[in-house]
């Protein structure tokens, strides 16, 4: 089985509200100085990637479109066991809209030949648009299966565990296939070996660029991107402490009271009881 | 790996590291328990065989990648004190032992199946003083009978194989009294039950330390390594190696110390203002962090000396001098920066604190090294 994991590489989301900022000329998040990692789902794919990987055999190729340092996501994929990675980067691939990112993966998927199965996340950790994973099936003409936490071989093709609100359903496939991941206690991702992550460091990475993945640069200047981002705002939320006065219990009840009415928390009609 | 930080390591490790939170630590302070968990994952992973060569199963990796790993293990908040032994006490096999022996321990070793964790040196009468024990090891035949005592054997019960150094022959036999002392690797599997006896010694941390009794343990000839009376050369052969990598740990805890300080000191609000405003807060969080970085720079001096073979005595006894000074000392400010919520157990403070202080004292305490610097750096008189 022939697969294929496409990884973002987002600023740190664990990392403290504090370190982040929007870079003002940009209006884009500001990566200088950030820990920069995997997209959490991501790596939830790789993990059922790696699984499938170990019962059925087969090769498991990492992608990327970024910077080179986004080579890091990919090493960590070889570290966990992948045989290869291909970082797309290109000055075209700039500002990417889902639609653009899609086609740009779709375009280097192809190049890689026959694929069975084609991962990614449910949504990036940072920007949880959820639309990659569809489109790029859309760009392949094949079918799509989103919300996945476990995929299984099953006869003639592939049995797929869908996430559902209050449970899940069971669904039955054949390759090639887009499928993106959620994450479940079954697919956290499996820690690596030293030594793989020593062959990793070690591991060509490929560079592929517009030309080399016959990219039409031309779609990407008209008609305009689909959907353009104008700006991201880090909302601020003031917390302020306030002592509540009063004697007796009932004098604080109506001191409160009175507060949230005064904030229209508490409509005027509503009565202290 | 090309990069000098080992970065991809370090990460990886800090994402090992973050499956083994406060909580499991703190519950395994109070009942005194092994971390088995941990110490199969490090070993699943591979870290405790990365400086075993290559041709033997390891990663052959150098110095340096220890030191990071055990560094970022303490400033990750977790201890790797219960299984930091497997990574170097092996190397007195690697250096001294025959073909045979490594070809039968080490491959075992490197794969995780066979832990090498346990080393036997210090004697409730001898102390620091490695040239006044007196275990005994009498030739008997195709091997050796050994009878005495050793304390503060760490890790015992958590080892198949023990290194232990005895006496081969009387000590006034010999010109000094660090000869005549000789290397064994004792099957522990075989040895308790039969003339050995391990008794666990409650520390103010969580250690897995011990006693042990010996009463005419059989080892195999087989088991002594290299020469016979050369022991002491051996072992301290294998020390630099040990104080580097220690201070490597106390370089991670004094990063931890001063990381929750400074983060601390800058959200308590008090008179209006976070505590951290006040100088009298910074300055020794400063200071920690000076002495830390400080510190850092000479671990890396000795394991860069080390890694080219070139003597690394004096660097090794530096580092490890400087990186538990800073230790302690991040650890001290650290408590002070959390008022009373640093002796709470669930800030993991005060538990830190505990577990550092150990290395103002083992493997050797501060006061022998500043004689050695003296001695043999200064060539001050010998004090002892
Ligand atoms: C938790 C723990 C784990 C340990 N693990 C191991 C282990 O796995 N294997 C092992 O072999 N040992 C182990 N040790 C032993 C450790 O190496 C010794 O405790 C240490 O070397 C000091 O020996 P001592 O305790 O006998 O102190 P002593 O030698 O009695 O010294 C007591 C004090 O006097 C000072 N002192 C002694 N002589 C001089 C001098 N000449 N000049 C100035 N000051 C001096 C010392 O610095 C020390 O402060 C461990 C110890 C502890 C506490």
């Amino acid at each position: 089985m022939n697969i294929v994991v496409c990884i973002k590489q987002i600023v740190d989301p664990e990392a403290p509200d504090r370190t982040f900022a929007i870079d003002p000329v940009t209006s884009r998040q500001d990566r200088n100085r950030l820990s920069l990692v995997a997209s959490p789902f991501d790596l939830n794919a790789c993990e059922v990637a790696l699984r499938l990987r170990d019962g059925l055999g087969g090769q498991l190729t990492a992608l990327t479109i970024g910077p080179p340092e986004a080579t890091q996501v990919l090493r960590q994929a070889l570290g966990l066991g992948f045989g290869a990675g291909v970082l797309l980067n290109d000055p075209s691939f700039h500002d990417a809209d889902p639609f653009k990112t899609a086609y740009v993966l779709s375009r280097a998927i192809r190049k890689l030949g026959p694929i069975d199965l084609i991962l990614t996340g449910c949504e990036s950790g940072d920007m949880a648009g959820a639309a990659v994973g569809p489109l790029i099936a859309e760009e392949l003409a094949i079918g799509c299966i989103t919300y996945a936490s476990r995929i299984s071989a099953a006869r003639n093709g592939l049995e797929i565990h869908r996430t559902l609100s209050h449970g899940y359903e069971l669904l039955h496939a054949s390759p090639p296939l887009v499928v993106t991941v959620i994450s479940d206690h079954a697919n956290g991702p499996r820690l690596p070996k030293l030594r793989d992550l020593l062959a990793s460091a070690k591991q060509p990475i490929p560079v592929w660029t517009a030309l080399d993945i016959g990219i039409d640069v031309e779609r990407f200047a008209v008609p305009p991107m689909k959907v353009k981002e104008c700006t991201v705002v880090v909302t601020t939320r003031e917390r302020a402490c306030a002592w509540i006065v009063g004697e007796t219990v009932q004098e604080q009840a109506r001191d409160l009271v009175r507060r949230l009415r005064d904030r229209h928390i508490l409509g005027s009609e509503t009565r202290p009881s | 790996m090309t990069d000098h930080d080992y970065r991809d390591i370090r990460s990886a490790v800090a994402r090992l590291c973050a499956g083994f939170p406060g909580p499991y630590w703190r519950g395994l302070d109070r009942e005194r328990a092994y971390p088995t968990e941990f110490v199969r994952a490090l070993t699943e992973a591979g870290y405790l065989a990365s400086l075993i060569p290559e041709a033997y199963g390891g990663a052959g990796l150098p110095l340096s990648a220890a030191v990071a790993i055990l560094e970022e293990i303490h400033a990750q908040g977790c201890n790797a004190a219960a299984c930091h032994a497997q990574m170097y006490v092996m190397a007195t096999i690697l250096r001294h032992g025959g073909d045979e022996q490594k070809q039968r321990w080490l491959p075992e070793i490197a794969a995780g199946r066979l832990r090498l964790q346990a080393f036997a040196v210090t004697e409730p009468t001898s102390g620091t003083d490695t040239g006044a024990l007196a275990t005994f090891a009498r030739r008997d035949g195709d091997g050796y009978a050994i009878t005495g005592q050793k304390i503060w054997t760490s890790r015992a019960e958590h080892s198949d194989l023990m290194l232990l150094l005895a006496r081969t022959s009387p000590k006034d036999a010999n010109a000094k009294h660090t000869e005549g002392l000789s290397v064994f690797v004792v099957d522990l599997r075989e040895a308790v039950g039969h003339g050995l006896t391990i008794r666990p010694v409650r520390t103010m941390m969580n250690h897995a330390t011990t006693e042990i009794f010996l009463d005419g343990v059989r080892v195999p000839a087989a088991n002594r390594i290299g020469e016979e009376g050369q022991g002491f050369r051996y072992i301290l052969s294998g020390m630099n190696a040990e104080r580097i990598l220690i201070a490597a740990e106390c370089i991670g805890d004094a990063r931890w110390f001063i990381a929750k300080a400074a983060s601390y000191a800058k959200e308590r609000v008090v008179f209006g203002r976070p505590i951290g405003r006040n100088q009298g807060v910074q300055f020794p969080i400063a200071r920690a962090h000076a002495a830390c970085e400080a510190a850092a720079l000479m671990v890396d001096k000795a394991a860069a000396l080390f890694e080219t073979g070139a003597p690394c005595g004096a660097e090794a006894n530096m580092a490890k001098l400087l990186a538990a000074d800073a230790a302690w000392a991040a650890a001290e400010c650290c408590v002070q920066t959390h008022g009373g919520f640093g002796f709470a157990e669930d800030f993991d403070i005060e538990r830190k604190f505990r577990e550092t202080r150990l290395y103002q004292v083992a493997p050797i305490s501060t006061n022998l090294i500043l004689s050695y610097l003296a001695e043999h750096v200064l060539g001050l008189p010998r004090s002892y």
